[in-house]
């Protein structure tokens, strides 16, 4: 075979296939494109803004990229066969164990933390002043000391020592805080049952025992025991069902399965005692939604395990509602807890819900929840509870979780 | 716009080449629509500064009709010419060195003289008006004729393919093609099957070697308070910046000499194993062939040379050529040390004449990649300052130890890269080829040509899904 016949078959692959695939790409998504680059243009009141209309246009070619899936799963691959630990450019680092983390090369203490432990303090301040009872909750970060090595030489990102210091100034600051980092270990279980190796999410198993540890706090700092027959939480009084490789987090969608080599087991966790909620969530588009029944049927989103394996993560409260109120209608008499959070909470408030008569919840991050004044909320909700938990997880750490008492 | 963008490939490739080939009835409506795409793919990245080049185009397409009417006074003429070299030098020196300019009197006065002015350099600046500058110049010598036709002087300066990183064409190679080029199959297939292979040298070596450097030179401009990098980080940094450097120009001037014969044009070559050289000399006859070529005949011979009996005049011409090199890769003490540092060692093998006799071969190539690497140090440092506190950590001069255990994970996760990387940047493929068609059988040739082919073109989808899941995809020479 001469050299150019090579080339005459090479360039005939190449355009058979790229053209059709371009061709099929730009019927497909087209419009949309044209689209998004009417309602740029629309925006532009000066000429630099030109360069946002190109940086858009080309964000949703990204993003609508036909078979776009397909293409993850190659690059993943890929980046297995080369038995690569570090993923696009640091953005994710898998261990020899298989669990991926968020990357980075060189890890500081982030001094902003300093600021956010003066508003908590002020918020905490307030809710005290108001004659209500406040606990900020840290979860635990999935870079564990005790699991992870602080000597690997994998360049996981470590939001410990902001944690640590996070932790120290509201301290400082008399705040009543929980560190649920060493409680949770205390627990004795395994690095698998506390953390998805495709997501940075804590399981259910550890939600609940983080559920247990708030109640125990409860008690601690102000004698409110509010399980007064170690009834609630008790996991002796939970069904536990493992669902076998049936999830795939978010780190996994982001690297793809095969990079991810397989799904993560899903922990179920269900009250064999009985149940009556009113749920009201208002999902990512504002829109309200009314559940009422059983813990199963309200707070358990069991349609995420339809064997799809996305958002098998979301089935306890859907993980990222804008807003959810939680009405027990079995304790209307039991205390009212206020909670400023994030997705880490969902699954923990719904093992706190048996203990109380409300539990109101907002996603208290302007990029999650925009538009929404989280200072304003609270003081417009504060005589109606009991209770105000702050929960914020530790890549939240920034000014987007911390806009209030400024 | 860059070529390794989902745009490029999936939209704006396939809309040029397909009415290109349409428009074969008339090679004005081919040339036209090239010169509109071509301004269309600059506008999409600089949809300010396109109006700059489309000035630029249009005063060196009138300054050379006026020329063309003073064609019988030769005065005239050289003042024709003066005002459009003038005109494109002042443009360049207003975008690219004023600000440095009078940053660096502020600083050498130590008062705040003039205002800091920071402007965005427009894409491909140096480029353009060294194209610009070639044919007033060679219209000028009466070595071309004069183009009549704006768009076709426009297609010239602008054509996509070279318009942002070269290679810098001379008029008078192109000329001709403009008006009268064949396009065949055979050519276009030449053609696509370069830009894939540039293709994948950009996406999966010089951006993997983009990830390994940048961190690590990161890591020393960091300073030794935040982060020691031990020697052995510190070398592999370098050897990572000299790869991804080379994969990153050699893969764009393929993929525009391969855009450039899909569109029936054949560019000159811009590069020829420069890594491989056996002296400094032999380096610049290998590396950015184009820029050598235009210094070499715009201002090097017109300068003198090396013809002069005067050993001044010599050092004199070939120093002002490597300071003009610096500085023309950008406006920063650095690139005038790196434009010095490259003087200095061509002047030694002048004088010394090492190199010169073929012997030592080993030893010479090792010389001439250390020099080059040192050389890039100082390229990549963002000022001399960190430049001197990379070399101080490369020969562990900064309490900084020599061994790294992230050197070794690093080199472990990037091994396939770094072999990959290490083999096809010294001409192992060509000789390889040699040696199969002297000693394989045919069948075992076509066996060998047809994996050829499944290779290539795996290595092209694979590229693909680096860039539309990694976003890391930075281009050195875009912004010279």
């Amino acid at each position: 075979m001469k050299k150019t016949t090579r080339e005459k078959i090479c360039a005939t692959i190449f355009m058979c296939s790229l053209f059709t695939f371009a061709g099929m790409n730009a019927y497909i998504n087209g419009g949309s494109l044209i689209e998004i680059l009417r309602e740029q243009m629309m925006e532009v009141s000066e000429v630099s803004q030109l360069y946002d209309v190109t940086v858009a246009v080309e964000d949703e070619i990204t993003e609508s990229m036909l078979v776009k899936d397909a293409f993850i799963e190659i690059y993943g691959g890929t980046q297995l066969l080369l038995d690569k630990q570090e993923f696009n450019n640091f953005s994710f680092v898998k261990d020899d164990d298989g669990f991926l983390y968020y990357g980075k090369t060189y890890n500081t203490i982030d001094t902003e933390v300093e600021t956010y432990a003066k508003r908590v303090r002020r918020m905490s301040e307030y809710v005290e002043e108001e004659g209500k009872k406040f606990l900020f909750v840290m979860p635990l970060d999935k870079n564990i000391s005790e699991f992870v090595s602080s000597d690997s030489v994998l360049p996981i990102s470590d939001v410990n020592p902001t944690m640590d210091l996070f932790l120290w100034r509201l301290n400082q600051n008399m705040v009543n805080t929980l560190d649920l980092r060493s409680s949770l270990v205390e627990t004795g279980l395994s690095y698998e049952e506390l953390f998805f190796k495709t997501d940075h999410h804590w399981t259910t198993l550890a939600a609940f025992y983080a559920a247990v540890e708030i109640v125990e706090e409860f008690e601690v700092v102000w004698g409110d025991d509010l399980d007064i027959d170690d009834f609630y939480m008790d996991i002796e009084n939970y069904e536990l069902e493992i669902l076998e490789e049936s999830a795939l987090g978010s780190m996994g969608k982001d690297v793809g399965i095969l990079y991810s080599e397989g799904y993560d087991d899903m922990q179920l966790l269900t009250p064999n005692f009985e149940t009556d909620y009113s749920y009201t969530y208002y999902n990512s588009s504002g829109k309200e939604i009314l559940r009422t029944g059983t813990f199963e049927e309200t707070l358990m989103f069991t349609e995420y395990l339809d064997g799809s394996y996305e958002n098998t993560e979301r089935v306890y409260l859907n993980t990222a509602n804008r807003e959810d109120i939680i009405i027990n209608n079995l304790n209307p008499d039991g205390p009212k807890l206020l909670v400023l959070r994030d997705s880490y909470f969902s699954p923990v408030a719904a093992f706190l819900s048996p203990l109380f008569s409300e539990i109101h919840m907002v996603w208290a991050t302007s990029q999650e929840n925009p538009g929404v004044d989280f200072e304003e909320f609270l003081k417009e909700n504060i005589d109606e509870y009991d209770y105000v938990i702050l929960e914020v997880y530790s890549h939240n750490l920034n000014d987007y979780s911390f806009e209030f008492f400024q | 716009m860059l070529f390794t963008s989902e745009i490029f490939i999936f939209y704006f490739l396939p809309i040029v080449f397909i009415l290109y080939y349409i428009l074969s009835f008339s090679r004005l409506a081919q040339n036209i629509w090239l010169f509109i795409m071509s301004i269309l793919f600059y506008a999409w990245g600089e949809p300010v500064y396109v109006l700059l080049m489309l000035f630029s185009i249009l005063i060196n397409w009138w300054t050379c009709i006026r020329m063309e009417k003073h064609e019988d006074s030769e005065k005239k003429r050289k003042h024709v010419l003066i005002i459009a070299c003038v005109f494109n030098l002042l443009i360049l020196f207003f975008f690219k060195y004023f600000g440095f300019l009078l940053t660096s009197i502020n600083g050498l006065l130590d008062i705040a003289l003039f205002p800091e002015i920071t402007l965005r350099l427009p894409i491909g600046i140096s480029f353009y008006t060294f194209q610009a500058m070639s044919y007033v110049i060679d219209v000028y010598r009466k070595q071309a004729k004069v183009e009549k036709n704006p768009f076709y002087v426009g297609l010239y300066i602008a054509f996509f393919p070279q318009l942002i990183a070269g290679p810098i064409v001379r008029y008078t190679s192109i000329a001709e093609q403009i008006r009268t080029r064949r396009s065949d199959y055979a050519g276009m297939s030449a053609g696509i099957s370069r830009f894939m292979i540039g293709f994948t040298k950009k996406v999966l070596l010089s951006n993997n070697f983009a990830i390994l450097a940048d961190l690590i030179f990161n890591y020393s401009q960091m300073g030794n308070e935040q982060y020691l990098v031990p020697a052995s980080l510190a070398w592999l940094g370098m050897i990572a910046y000299t790869m991804q450097i080379y994969f990153d120009f050699s893969a764009y001037s393929d993929m525009a000499i391969g855009l450039g014969k899909m569109f029936g044009f054949d560019f000159p070559e811009n590069f020829n194993y420069p890594y491989y050289a056996s002296s400094m000399q032999d380096f610049w006859k290998r590396w950015h062939i184009s820029l050598t070529s235009w210094f070499r005949e715009y201002l090097y011979f017109p300068l003198g040379g090396s013809k002069t009996k005067n050993t001044d005049i010599m050092i004199r011409n070939i120093f002002i050529v490597w300071m003009f090199t610096g500085i023309w890769h950008g406006a920063g003490l650095s690139f005038i040390v790196w434009g010095l540092w490259h003087f200095i060692f061509q002047l030694a093998e002048r004088f010394f004449g090492y190199g010169q006799n073929g012997k030592h071969q080993i030893i010479m190539r090792i010389y001439t990649m250390l020099v080059v690497m040192f050389g890039w140090v100082v390229f990549r440092a963002v000022d001399l300052y960190q430049a001197y506190l990379y070399f101080m950590n490369l020969f562990a001069l900064n309490n900084n130890g020599f061994f790294s255990e992230e050197a070794l994970f690093l080199v472990n996760e990037y091994a396939v890269v770094i072999i990959i990387g290490i083999i096809f940047c010294v001409p192992t493929a060509p000789s390889v080829g040699a040696w199969v068609e002297k000693h394989c059988k045919s069948f075992v040739q076509t066996i060998l040509q047809s994996g050829y082919i499944v290779v290539l073109c795996l290595l092209f989808i694979i590229s693909l899904s680096y860039i539309i899941r990694s976003g890391y995809n930075p281009f050195i020479y875009f912004n010279f």
